[in-house]
């Protein structure tokens, strides 16, 4: 324990030059939480952030707390048991991500996730749909609102994704529209064919 | 760097160092090890909770948009400054850190003036951390709405600060976590501030000097660090991403 007085001001050094390196960590991670914005850059954005925060907390374990100067078999002793959080880590974030989509398939999520129309709205067309088939004349009125009823489902699950998905499948809505009247046409056509069949 | 040497006196009779340290401190070290994995798992379970909610389709809050009161700034000029104030209590804990780990090298040297100085600018230091988590919580509970429109109840049904179970920023999980990150963290500052009082207060009576050795302010030092730590933690995961 023969601490000179040489020896602390080599110790006190290695202090402020440490204390130097987390402020300036600190900073950067400002600057680029401003700097970096967009929803691009924020994986990216994470991946420094984590590098940062384990580089600042090496150097408060090793340097403030001394572990670098403890012998090999302590600082094993100390630093083994954290591979299981590496587990813990994957593990949590994988049910995280499978809680979240079983709570919007089921429609057990927020109101702001599913729209009350979505519910409704194809209901209403089954009511319709049943008259519809047996007067033809009502089949234009018909073909206006099964497109209505398709682009307002397509918007309501874009409302559900992620932001970035929206523009797509909105994109997407508008191709299948002129589509998926047709398919309708053909089915509602189709069904009561087989109706009369089976009557007969 | 040389390995750090034991003081033979902090040592119990007959102990053979195995881990060459002293018993107090190898239990300090095992008590943060335990320690750190209580602050993992509700840190981990905050992401868990956070994949859920944006996978669902419901929208996390902006730490950006919640922290952004600044004293006087806010108060005396209605100016936000997005996370500056959480950048100020980080960097204040560091800045205590750095006093303790200084009474711990004056420690070394059983130098009592310089242990029983730095010790006091720790706990000033823990205690002006603490100050500043007491605005932060007061702000977050309060909300925008007082600030904002005059009035606090001027918008009836709308949802204003935050409790356990309802909160304007987002989902209530939000508010729920840093009620008690934030409020675990803080319970860790205060006894650790209670702590560094005793010991700065055995320092000045000349406990330690007696004693023959400083051992009892490194194991200190060691939780107070550790305090740090997990704020650096904290900040990353909670306010930064």
């Amino acid at each position: 324990m023969a601490h000179t007085a040489d020896n602390g001001a080599a110790a006190r050094k290695n202090i402020y030059r440490t204390t130097a390196i987390l402020a300036a960590i600190t900073t950067l991670e400002f600057i680029i939480a401003f700097g970096m914005t967009g929803e691009s850059m924020y994986a990216i954005k994470v991946a420094i952030f984590v590098l940062l925060t384990i580089v600042k907390a090496y150097y408060i374990v090793a340097i403030f707390m001394h572990l670098g100067d403890e012998v090999k078999r302590l600082i094993w002793a100390i630093g083994i048991p954290f591979a299981f959080l590496v587990w813990l880590l994957i593990a949590m974030g994988k049910e995280g991500n499978s809680y979240g989509h079983l709570t919007t398939f089921k429609g057990n999520a927020q109101p702001q996730a599913i729209p009350v129309e979505k519910t409704h709205e194809p209901v209403k067309h089954d009511e319709h749909a049943a008259p519809a088939t047996e007067e033809k004349h009502d089949s234009t009125e018909h073909k206006q609102h099964a497109t209505d009823t398709i682009k307002h489902e397509a918007k309501s699950e874009a409302k559900t994704a992620p932001a970035k998905e929206v523009k797509k499948e909105e994109a997407k809505a508008d191709k299948k529209a002129p589509e998926a009247p047709a398919k309708k046409e053909a089915q509602s056509k189709a069904a009561p064919a087989k109706v009369e069949t089976k009557k007969k | 760097m040389s390995h750090a040497t034991v003081d033979p006196k902090a040592l119990i009779e007959g102990e053979r160092p195995i881990f060459n340290t002293s018993y107090g401190k190898l239990m300090m070290w095992f008590f943060l090890v335990s320690d750190a994995f209580t602050f993992s798992s509700l840190l981990i379970a905050y992401g868990s909770i956070r994949i859920r909610s944006i996978t669902a389709g419901i929208p996390w809050a902006n730490p950006e948009k919640v922290f952004t009161h600044f004293p006087v700034l806010h108060e005396a000029f209605h100016i936000d400054a997005p996370l500056a104030f959480v950048g100020l209590m980080t960097f204040i804990l560091i800045v205590s850190s750095v006093t303790m780990v200084l009474a711990v090298e004056a420690g070394h040297r059983k130098s009592k003036d310089e242990v029983a100085k730095w010790m006091l600018w720790t706990v000033l230091g823990g205690a002006t951390f603490l100050a500043c988590q007491a605005y932060e919580w007061y702000h977050f509970i309060s909300g925008s709405c007082h600030s904002a429109h005059g009035g606090a109840h001027e918008v009836v049904n709308a949802l204003c600060g935050a409790n356990l179970i309802h909160n304007e920023y987002g989902p209530p999980a939000f508010a729920d976590f840093f009620f008690f990150v934030t409020g675990f963290h803080g319970t860790h500052v205060f006894s650790g501030v209670l702590i560094n009082l005793i010991i700065y207060l055995n320092v000045e009576a000349g406990t330690y000097e007696k004693r023959g050795h400083y051992d009892m302010v490194e194991k200190v030092g060691l939780y107070w660090h550790f305090v740090d730590l997990v704020w650096v933690f904290v900040f990353t995961f909670f306010y930064l991403v």
